[in-house]
């Protein structure tokens, strides 16, 4: 990619797929709110209605647990993005790479090598430039074995950056330098055409060097210590109560409107915010399952629903390695596949929260192929188990379904696909309550199947099929040489709507014909909103509020 | 002490998995091994045993938690002095309201004070907190907006109100029962025969002759419940955002946080010894025949 990233040419069928899928995720939302939710804010009353007087704005956050570090926090940005910007923005509306500390960015595909172009006018609240060395060296503070990140893998893209975290290279050896104040030349270990995207995400935005280094990598981040370069600053913590963060009126970009965001910390914001939103303590709460029946029962709260997509599919993952599993078997799996009623799921469990999926790929994801779905009902899936040598499910051995109980709603949804593969197929399916550290064992240990969700990292499918299968995230030790080639090539294709059908062939060869994994849904999220609360998003990726560009009409 | 140490040790060490891995997304095989090193968890045991050991008693230092970005005595020095507070408060409460309403009940012995009373005690000890609290947001705070629906500004705020309610709630109820009971038992003596048969008034005998006898059995049950209330309580610190130490014996189990767990649980048996301590004490100040030797 040369400077800038231009918007992927989507195909036809991911663009129809992408308006359905906001069509069906809002499908209960009143009519002001739906215009909210596109992100367009109401703005026949924007100019009608002007801000009030009280620019505080209320929300809820799950309280943090690792002290929340940009280089440390594998979570959400949320709060990262009121006080630092990244080099670029990737805007999810359009599919493109914003420049923002970066003006502008040049590739040069022969040594594998970026050079970013900085402003000049970016400060810290100490009134010091941020240069291209505070990103030089907070890249190499985040990639130290010492500092211990769980949060390397985005900057492992650079050249000998998983070397020196793994102890293996110097810091001196990691391909990142700044040329001078304004410049950064940062080299990939492979070709990485999504790195000016992925250069939008929280490890790679600059820290305050000087405080780190005074105040060491736990107390940085304390309201008294910090320093910051983004629209907002750091006010107030009180430490498993609220954080309070306040206008940075010196910010060298668009000023917000927002004088104040005041967040409460939960054990679980979204389980146990709505009280407080309907005690009027707080703007915006997540709307759990079991509340939606209620909320849209409420002449009130009904009419402050709004929904809003998230890139994350949730799916059922298969051992491919395990020798003993009746799962080997492809026409087994495209059985459990078609046997599974996605609409009812939606519906009745999650109580609309999602997108039912047959395919792989989320639909804001480029390269994504609806076509991938194998077609077919409840008579096709037991055709399948037909062939599969268990005509009416007699003599099917059975398998595992592994499921961690914590995860949302997971012992309803994997209850509920147990009791339709008995109904349609007739064969039983045991459920297997698994710890979330299962994971670990499974490395080694074999086993049949087990419910899980992935959300996108950043909005390309290198994320999906690379990241997932080359990279066993999951521990399907799928090894089909047919599919990772095509994935490797797919990867580093240089022309992005090329680089697009690839992927699209690989997803559908992947479900279609193998049938590596079940996709079940796309996720969705539903919150109340109160109706002064102006221009508020909430981004597909890894679900965080955008409040940069809020503000609260008067009311 | 040692044997608490060594139990909670051996238990930990027991539990499969590592406190780390457990997010959305599994980690890459070199970061668990930086994570590990860095908290020295793959040290052998014997060497992991002693160094904890000797980091506690020698610098008093229970290490870095494994998930907050502090030190375990750090999150004890933050949330401890809320659950404190919080809890005196409440033991005051069921303390006076329990003490109130026992003998009470017993005065009125088989009247409808004392069905009532008795009624709302097997109420008290019967309803789980986690219920009570959500019954008193949705009430209180969500339909008649009297209180905020959770928080904490210290002893001196509305906020403190709800929570404490629900904290109180429990060892109200039992120490209302147990003091009836010990009333009861005190009034039937042939001293108080005595007393009241010299013409001295009922509430004299009440409160000078029998009760600080009564009361003997009741301070061993508050001592229990004052050690169990000033370590705050998961439910309700959860429930309504309190930001005390009760969160921790429950979360830091969850997230294998084991510098924090153990810190939190060798608090626990401190404050129960001292507690126990306190009681005996109390046994001789309240009753002259048990002599301190």
């Amino acid at each position: 990619m040369d400077s800038g990233s231009p918007r992927p040419k989507a195909p036809l069928d991911f663009a129809l797929n992408r308006r359905r899928f906001i069509g069906t995720g809002l499908k209960l939302a009143a009519v002001p709110t739906l215009a909210q939710a596109l992100g367009l804010g109401s703005i026949g009353r924007a100019f009608a209605q002007a801000p009030a007087n009280d620019q505080t704005l209320r929300l809820a956050f799950l309280n943090p647990t690792v002290a929340f570090d940009t280089g440390r926090e594998g979570g959400t940005p949320e709060l990262h993005l009121l006080m630092f910007d990244g080099l670029t923005f990737y805007n999810w509306d359009t599919h493109v790479t914003e420049p923002v500390i970066a003006t502008s960015w040049d590739y040069d595909p022969s040594t594998l090598t970026y050079v970013y172009h900085l402003r000049d006018d970016v400060k810290w609240t100490t009134g010091a430039p941020v240069t291209a060395a505070d990103f030089e060296w907070t890249w190499k503070r985040n990639l130290s074995p010492e500092l211990a990140s769980p949060n390397v893998s985005f900057l492992g893209y650079i050249k000998n950056g998983v070397a020196y975290n793994s102890g293996k290279a110097a810091a001196a050896d990691v391909a990142v330098t700044a040329l001078d104040d304004w410049t950064l030349q940062v080299t990939m270990e492979d070709p990485t055409p999504f790195f000016p995207m992925i250069t939008s995400l929280w490890p790679f935005f600059a820290l305050p060097r000087a405080v780190i280094e005074r105040v060491g990598d736990d107390k940085w981040m304390e309201p008294e210590n910090i320093q910051t370069a983004g629209p907002f600053i750091f006010e107030r913590w009180d430490h498993d109560q609220q954080m309070v963060f306040r206008r940075n009126d010196n910010y060298w970009g668009k000023r917000p409107t927002l004088e104040r965001i005041v967040y409460r910390l939960y054990e679980n914001a979204g389980k146990q915010s709505l009280a407080g939103y309907e005690a009027d303590e707080l703007d915006l709460a997540a709307v759990p399952p079991p509340e939606a029946d209620r909320v849209l029962a409420d002449a009130r709260l009904s009419a402050e629903v709004v929904h809003w997509a998230e890139s994350r599919n949730w799916q059922l993952r298969i051992d491919h390695r395990n020798p003993n599993t009746v799962l080997k078997n492809v026409n087994v799996r495209k059985a459990l596949y078609l046997a599974i009623d996605r609409d009812l799921i939606v519906r009745q469990l999650l109580k609309g929260q999602g997108v039912p999926s047959l395919n792989f790929v989320p639909p804001d994801i480029p390269g994504n192929n609806p076509g991938a779905a194998l077609p077919g009902g409840a008579t096709e899936a037991r055709a399948f188990l037909d062939a599969a040598g268990y005509p009416g499910g007699k003599g099917f051995p059975g398998f595992k379904l592994g499921f961690v109980p914590t995860q949302a709603e997971a012992i309803l949804v994997t209850q509920a696909i147990v009791n339709m593969w008995k109904d349609v197929l007739n064969i039983n399916v045991d459920l297997l309550p698994v710890p979330t550290d299962w994971r670990t064992r499974i490395r080694t240990e074999p086993y049949d199947m087990y419910y899980g969700g992935w959300g996108s990292d950043y909005l390309d499918p290198n994320d999906w099929h690379n990241v997932i299968f080359e990279g066993d995230y999951w521990q399907s030790h799928y090894s089909d040489p047919t599919y990772l080639d095509m994935i490797k090539k797919a990867n580093v294709e240089p022309d992005p709507a090329v680089r697009n059908q690839k992927f699209g062939a690989a997803e559908s060869y992947l479900i279609k014909d193998q049938m590596a994994t079940i996709p079940l849904f796309f996720g969705g999220t539903t919150w109340v909103q109160k109706p002064w609360v102006r221009n508020l998003r909430i981004a597909p990726l890894n679900t965080y509020v955008d409040s940069r560009d809020a503000w609260i009409g008067q009311h | 002490m040692l044997v608490v140490y060594t139990l909670v040790f051996g238990m930990i060490h027991a539990t499969p998995g590592n406190p780390w891995d457990t997010g959305d997304k599994p980690f890459p095989p070199q970061v668990l091994q930086n994570l590990e090193a860095k908290y020295h968890a793959n040290d052998p045991l014997w060497k992991q045993y002693v160094d904890y050991l000797a980091g506690i008693v020698t610098r008093f230092d229970f290490g870095p938690s494994f998930k907050r970005g502090v030190s375990a005595n750090e999150v004890i020095a933050r949330f401890l002095p809320v659950s404190v507070q919080l809890g005196l408060l409440a033991f005051t409460l069921a303390f006076v309201a329990g003490v109130l309403l026992g003998s009470l009940s017993a005065v009125r012995h088989n009247t409808w004070v004392d069905r009532l009373a008795m009624f709302g005690a097997v109420f008290g000890i019967s309803t789980p907190s986690y219920v009570f609290i959500t019954v008193l947001i949705l009430v209180l705070a969500v339909q008649l907006h009297w209180v905020p629906t959770g928080g904490w500004s210290g002893l001196f705020d509305s906020k403190i109100i709800i929570p404490a309610i629900a904290l109180a709630l429990a060892p109200t109820a039992a120490i209302a029962r147990y003091t009836r009971s010990s009333v009861l038992e005190v009034l039937r003596m042939d001293y108080i025969r005595t007393a009241r048969a010299k013409g001295i008034r009922e509430w004299v005998v009440l409160n000078r002759h029998s009760l600080p006898n009564a009361l003997i059995p009741v301070v061993t049950v508050a001592g229990v419940a004052l050690a169990d209330l000033i370590t705050g309580s998961f439910f309700v610190e959860a429930i309504y955002q309190v930001p005390g130490i009760g969160r921790y014996f429950v979360t830091t189990v969850q997230d294998k946080d084991y510098p924090v767990l153990m810190a939190v649980t060798l608090l626990y048996a401190a404050i129960i010894w001292v507690t126990n301590f306190v009681v005996d004490v109390l046994y001789a100040v309240l009753d002259p025949r048990v002599r301190l030797t």
